[in-house]
């Protein structure tokens, strides 16, 4: 799971994805919560006090920024940086965050466990 | 929001940073007006001529330099206003991504306005390299040996949102004997599972249509039979042309412990539904008890009342219930 996650956010940040595109993976209980537990850092404890989620229900990771913020916050030009920008040395995964309907979703899960800590 | 708002002013202020820029800004020309040492009318002509240009030289320069005092003071006004929303902010569970950046965009405006040499002499600690997050202990990627791939250059290329689904029903979560009879990967949904499956693509397409803007979906699935199943339903649910493209990836299939490999009897896989740090009895239930939903559910609360159990049987179920499907 860690090496799918290196590949997507690999993928992400080459482009692979036209502007608009949102990602749905259909996968498994055990598999989802993996993810989760690689994507915001969860320790092993955090991991074991969740639950897998109900057959079939969205668990939704929501991005955080907008591409078209203002200038002068995230010195980027129509969301491109420069080589020195300040928000460039955040990860990508760290422009995410669990929606809160989908906290909810996950019994066991906390706020604390919604964003990379 | 408050820090938006403070660097925008700071944008707009005339000269900003670009006037900032030019900070080395020299005063006077290099050249500057010498009298000839031989006296002639046309010298004298050429003098005068120089002298106005100097003159207006040196009117631009101080009408530079009155900018760049202005676009100073107002960056150092942006950068307190900063601070303070930053601080005010600090106890706030969200973002620290950017409240990271606002601290290094308020650094940037101190030192703009020139503030930082004039602190550091009236005695507060200066940052050694305000720009560089692990002096503060925290992530900076730029030093991250997965730099290039870690942080996105450009934000237009990330994906508006990722939605991780769980399969729908399958035939093993109503019946573990499923297992006995179907291998893993082509375990089919059940009846009950079709519909949950179309009911997740209708949630899904209702999610994305809030925005009132277009979108495209890339689908990843596990090439799990009853991945693919609900995979296809949810794609089912979107016009054609909206799902650009759906991928099997073998990574998305179960996570399996090592003792799940091959030999493990149906029996003794443990429910999917339950925590497995709360399982410590599950390996001794077998094939009689895993039938029935009663059965299963008087299981849960059993699972539930040892939740306490000590450290040492905890991890010794979690690694017998990695087999969790």
């Amino acid at each position: 799971m860690t090496l799918f996650e290196d590949h997507l956010v690999r993928d992400i940040n080459a482009g692979r994805f036209g502007p608009g595109t949102s990602l749905v993976l259909v996968t498994h209980g055990l598999a989802l919560r993996i993810f989760l537990m690689r994507w915001f850092h969860w320790s092993v404890s955090d991991f074991l006090q969740c639950y897998n989620p109900p057959n079939a229900a969205p668990v939704v990771l929501e991005r955080t920024i907008s591409p078209i913020a203002p200038d002068g916050v995230f010195d980027s030009v129509d969301g491109v940086f420069a080589d020195d920008a300040a928000a460039v040395r955040v990860h990508t995964k760290a422009l995410y965050r669990l929606a809160p309907a989908s906290m909810a979703v996950l019994k066991g899960c906390t706020e604390r466990m919604c964003y990379v800590g | 929001m408050r820090v938006g708002a403070a660097v925008q002013a700071t944008a707009a202020a005339p000269g900003g940073r670009g006037a900032s820029a030019k900070r080395p800004c020299r005063r006077a020309p290099a050249r500057a007006p010498t009298t000839a040492p031989r006296s002639t009318a046309r010298d004298a002509a050429a003098s005068a001529s120089l002298d106005g240009r100097v003159a207006a030289l040196l009117a631009r320069a101080d009408a530079a330099l009155a900018a760049q005092e202005a676009a100073a003071a107002a960056a150092a006004a942006a950068a307190a206003d900063l601070r303070a929303a930053v601080a005010a902010a600090g106890g706030a569970p969200l973002p620290p991504a950017s409240l990271t950046a606002a601290a290094d965009v308020a650094d940037r405006l101190e030192r703009a306005a020139g503030i930082g040499a004039s602190t550091a002499a009236a005695g507060r600690v200066p940052s050694s390299s305000p720009r560089d997050a692990r002096a503060r202990g925290e992530f900076d990627a730029r030093f991250h040996s997965t730099s290039t791939a870690a942080t996105p250059r450009d934000l237009r290329v990330l994906p508006r949102r990722i939605v991780l689904v769980r399969h729908a029903e399958s035939q093993g979560n109503v019946d573990e004997m499923a297992y006995t009879i179907v291998p893993d990967p082509q375990v089919p949904l059940t009846e009950r599972g079709e519909s949950q499956a179309r009911a997740a693509g209708d949630a899904v397409r209702t999610l994305f249509e809030a925005d009132h803007s277009p979108y495209r979906l890339h689908v990843y699935m596990s090439p799990y039979k009853r991945s693919a199943q609900t995979a296809a339903a949810i794609a089912a649910a979107f016009p054609p042309g909206v799902v650009v493209r759906s991928q099997e990836d073998v990574q998305l299939r179960e996570v399996r412990g090592g003792e799940g490999w091959g030999g493990g009897r149906a029996g003794e896989r443990p429910s999917a539904d339950v925590n497995p740090t709360l399982s410590p009895s599950l390996h001794s239930k077998t094939l009689a008890t895993s039938r029935t939903r009663p059965a299963r559910n008087a299981r849960k609360r059993n699972a539930c009342a040892l939740a306490a159990s000590s450290t040492a049987s905890r991890t010794e179920n979690r690694a017998r219930t990695c087999t969790t499907a």
